[in-house]
């Protein structure tokens, strides 16, 4: 009788402490499991002909589920902030094997592969792999070589074939009237800014996926920097010229009538002047941690 | 705590008997396909450690369901939870951009509730050889102990309840 009244007592007393432990423990462990993360990436099977093989006919439900992957394992470095994406390339090798008319997986997969770290696997020519591939699978989406261009535009700065692959676009049923456009642009002029902001912010519009957009509208907003950056070292240089100094802030130039207002950024903060008088963002502006990221990627990449 | 206690002991001392005579056999075939054992396959063994873990935290909970139910109702359950443990670190990794405050602090909350048997898992560390950190062993070891006293002394509360005569 004794014990059957301290149990419930006991069970008041064991369950909140006992959760506050299992609580504190298991952050110890996903802290322990994390260190060894970058450890446990693993894919045991790389042959896309053998998963096709053992599918038997549910090959294509099988390529969703590789597909499924693909976007946690992006997702989840991407979330760590973890460059190494070795695996990406085996794992969209499977799921196009496996399913050669699962499109979502060539356009996005070559975004995965194709941009530098921290956007990518820095694999451009995987990712010109992956679109032939996904070309010679679906040779009426005129969609696949909208990415072919922009791969061979962004990251392997071969304009001629990002012509090519525009031109060839065009000419498939569907196909938007600016792939035309942008192929002779392309041809003509190779990379310009008015081009790179047309394609991100085409990427912008046409894509549903929240992270790619999210991506794009990065890139839109540091393009703009960029070429903001570009107008003011102008005018400093003006004003320089004019006043024999180069000028301390941005007030300077509204000063001396070169801009109206002081200038800002994509995201509302103003635009100021390195102690080199070079114009640059605001140290507050959360566009300088992107950019500073960017940057740091490029340097440490062969 | 009584009977459910004893019972957990005995039937967690089964499955330790079972469970080492099946890494017995294990070693026996490593050896038999390598013909010597190396140092890296050590982590075997805790890899086996962690899966009688495992189970001693199913005994656990299938013990605390069939003090209340039918023993099907008690597999389903058991089986239900062992599921959603498996996918726990999926219930953290919800997009929490998409979710209102209140569904992500509950989903947290759900995945620190819900017994995480995927700590378990170093399957991939030990068919490679990798060594598992002595911490880790230590920490799941006691995250074992804590959430099976927790499902026992609840088992037991039920337990004591019910009318046996």
């Amino acid at each position: 009788m004794k014990s059957e009244r301290t149990i419930p007592w006991l069970l008041l007393l064991v369950v909140p402490l006992g959760f506050e432990g299992i609580w504190r423990l298991q952050h110890r462990i996903d802290a322990q499991r994390a260190s060894i993360g970058e450890e446990r990436d693993e894919v045991l099977l790389r042959s896309g002909k053998l998963v096709k093989a053992m599918s038997l006919e549910y090959a294509p439900l099988l390529a969703d589920i590789y597909w499924t992957r693909v976007v946690q394992y992006y997702g989840n470095k991407h979330l760590r902030g973890q460059a190494n994406l070795e695996l990406l390339w085996p794992l969209l090798d499977i799921t196009t094997t496996l399913d050669p008319n699962l499109v979502i997986a060539y356009r996005f997969g070559a975004m995965f592969l194709s941009p530098a770290a921290p956007g990518g696997a820095g694999r451009p020519d995987l990712a010109v792999q992956l679109i032939q591939r996904g070309i010679q699978a679906n040779p009426e989406y005129w969609r696949l070589y909208e990415d072919l261009g922009f791969v061979y535009y962004f990251d392997l700065k071969d304009y001629q074939k990002a012509s090519a692959a525009f031109l060839e676009g065009s000419r498939k049923p569907n196909a938007l009237v600016w792939m035309k456009i942008m192929a002779a642009k392309v041809a003509a002029e190779g990379e310009s800014l008015e081009t790179s902001l047309f394609l991100w912010k085409d990427i912008y519009d046409s894509t549903a996926d929240p992270s790619v957009k999210k991506n794009a509208l990065m890139h839109l907003q540091l393009l703009t920097v960029k070429e903001d950056c570009k107008r003011l070292d102008a005018l400093a240089d003006e004003f320089a010229k004019r006043f024999g100094k180069p000028p301390i802030r941005m007030n300077d130039l509204a000063q001396a009538g070169l801009i109206r207002g002081i200038p800002r950024d994509p995201l509302g903060f103003p635009y100021v002047f390195s102690e080199g008088g070079k114009a640059e963002l605001n140290l507050d502006s959360p566009l300088l941690e992107k950019e500073l990221m960017f940057d740091r990627f490029k340097k440490t990449l062969p | 705590m009584g009977i459910p206690a004893r019972k957990f002991g005995g039937l967690v001392l089964t499955l330790a008997v079972n469970t080492a005579a099946m890494a017995l056999g294990l070693l026996l075939a490593m050896l038999c396909v390598k013909h010597s054992l190396e140092r890296s396959d050590t982590v075997m063994l805790v890899a086996v450690y962690f899966i009688l873990l495992k189970l001693a935290l199913i005994v656990a909970l299938a013990l605390l369901f069939s003090c209340f139910t039918t023993p099907l109702l008690a597999i389903l359950f058991t089986v239900g939870l062992y599921i959603a443990g498996l996918y726990v670190q999926e219930l953290r990794n919800l997009p929490i951009e998409v979710m209102s405050p209140g569904m992500s602090a509950f989903t947290k909350w759900l995945s620190y509730l819900l017994p995480n048997f995927e700590n378990f898992n170093v399957m991939a560390m030990a068919a490679h050889g990798r060594a598992v950190p002595g911490a880790l062993i230590l920490q799941n070891t006691l995250y074992t102990m804590v959430y099976c006293a927790i499902v026992l002394t609840a088992a037991a509360a039920v337990f004591s309840r019910r009318n046996l005569k």
